[in-house]
């Protein structure tokens, strides 16, 4: 087993709710990562006309 | 009085004014036991380094357990006392080691804590620190099979409980550690050691909390007082041990076990740091609906209520105002009938 440390970003467009981010993230991490530890590590506003925001995430990871 | 079961975090290695140092989020802890009843919590608030408490109303679970019970995937089931055994990193130095056995001694002798055996990892953990960008501490452990294996030997033994001492380099003498001393810098260590105890909980499914072994430091006449628990023994296991020996049991959900103590569906509400919002178990709770109690408490991150569109956070300045919006909920008064101005009932109408 190898342990790595990630950096995902992700848009988080505003059809996806608030109770829907958390499954969102875990769906986004890239395939064959086993996920040790997560957060969000920023959100970024970049539409302010359709609220689009980018997410940055943090993870802990191993294979 | 009912109890209003509550999720306490405060995330490790973001630098929190209030947690992010050596325990230093006990006393509000405490506050937040008693005013909800029930008040179920991490080693990174409980731990610190060679102090604790002990409150029979305090769930002491491990982060990556405390997620999946905020997920809805374990129950916490209490014990009359666990059987600990410690995982000693072989890379720790022979002094230090036996510093540790001699806690494990004092625990049992004088604390009446069941610390029943220990093993020592076939290679060295190799812990290695890497920072992520926004300045919260990470890092990782180059050996997580020998951990694993280790714990393993433990749980083959009868152990119930695990409790990690891994051996830290000591280029943490350095700039960092001179400021977090001093109050001023993320604990830049407690982001690996968040990695270390999670991965006993994923594979091992067990209470468990990690210890640093670290080169004693020189005296520091300015040190800042939230961490001074962390100077004044030669170990950080004592808190660990105190947390482990009531620490509850992990139970997988759904199951047939009646004698769970408590479920995650009756989670009344969780508070954490404003600025703090993007956490698994944060998230899990906004899912169910579950009131989020963000509290004022500086960190590195700026995840506030300003950036998650949820109407059930609610914002407040300190513990103590958390603590009274906790005992509201459970006393049954509505938090608008404390504010001021209170609007008129007439603008309430559904149209």
């Amino acid at each position: 087993m190898k342990l790595n440390s990630i950096v995902i970003e992700l848009e988080w467009s505003q059809d996806i709710d608030i109770v829907d981010l958390r499954k969102f993230i875990i769906s986004n991490f890239p395939k064959g990562v086993e996920i040790i530890r997560w957060y969000i590590d920023d959100i970024k506003i970049i539409n302010n006309k359709t609220r689009k925001k980018l997410i940055k995430i943090s993870a802990s990871t191993h294979n | 009085m009912r109890n209003l079961p509550t999720i306490f975090i405060v995330p490790t290695g973001i630098g929190c004014e209030i947690g992010g140092f050596a325990g230093d989020a006990i006393p509000a802890a405490k506050l937040l036991a008693a005013s909800s009843g029930c008040l179920i919590t991490h080693p990174n608030v409980m731990n610190g380094g060679s102090l604790s408490t002990v409150d029979e109303r305090i769930f002491y679970v491990e982060g990556y357990s405390l997620d999946k019970f905020a997920r809805g995937e374990i129950g916490l089931k209490k014990v009359y006392q666990q059987r600990i055994g410690i995982i000693f990193d072989s890379g720790i130095s022979n002094e230090m080691f036996h510093r540790h056995l001699q806690v494990a001694d004092a625990c049992t002798a004088t604390l009446g804590i069941n610390v029943e055996t220990y093993v020592r990892t076939n290679k060295p953990l190799g812990v290695v620190f890497e920072d992520q960008a926004s300045g919260a501490s990470g890092g990782y452990i180059e050996n997580p099979d020998t951990l694993i294996e280790a714990g393993q030997k433990l749980l083959n033994q009868g152990i119930t409980a695990i409790a990690i001492v891994s051996d830290f380099p000591d280029e943490l003498e350095n700039k960092d550690i001179t400021l977090y001393r001093e109050g001023k810098s993320v604990d830049k260590i407690s982001g690996v050691e968040a990695v270390i105890s999670h991965l006993i909980s994923k594979f091992l499914k067990v209470p468990c909390a990690h210890a640093p072994a670290l080169s004693p430091l020189n005296v520091k006449e300015d040190l800042d007082p939230r961490a001074a628990a962390e100077e004044i023994g030669f170990t950080f296991l004592p808190s660990v041990l105190m947390g482990l020996n009531k620490a509850p049991n992990l139970v997988d959900l759904p199951s047939s076990d009646k004698e769970i103590t408590l479920l995650p569906n009756e989670v009344r509400s969780i508070v954490v740091p404003s600025g703090a919002l993007g956490g698994e178990a944060v998230l899990a709770c906004i899912e169910r609906g579950i009131p989020v109690i963000a509290v004022k408490n500086k960190s590195i991150l700026k995840v506030d209520s300003g950036k998650i569109n949820y109407s059930n956070i609610i914002d407040v300045n300190n513990y103590f105002e958390a603590a009274g919006v906790l005992l509201s909920l459970r006393e049954g008064i509505a938090l608008k009938s404390l504010q001021r101005p209170i609007k008129s009932f007439k603008n309430f109408q559904i149209i």
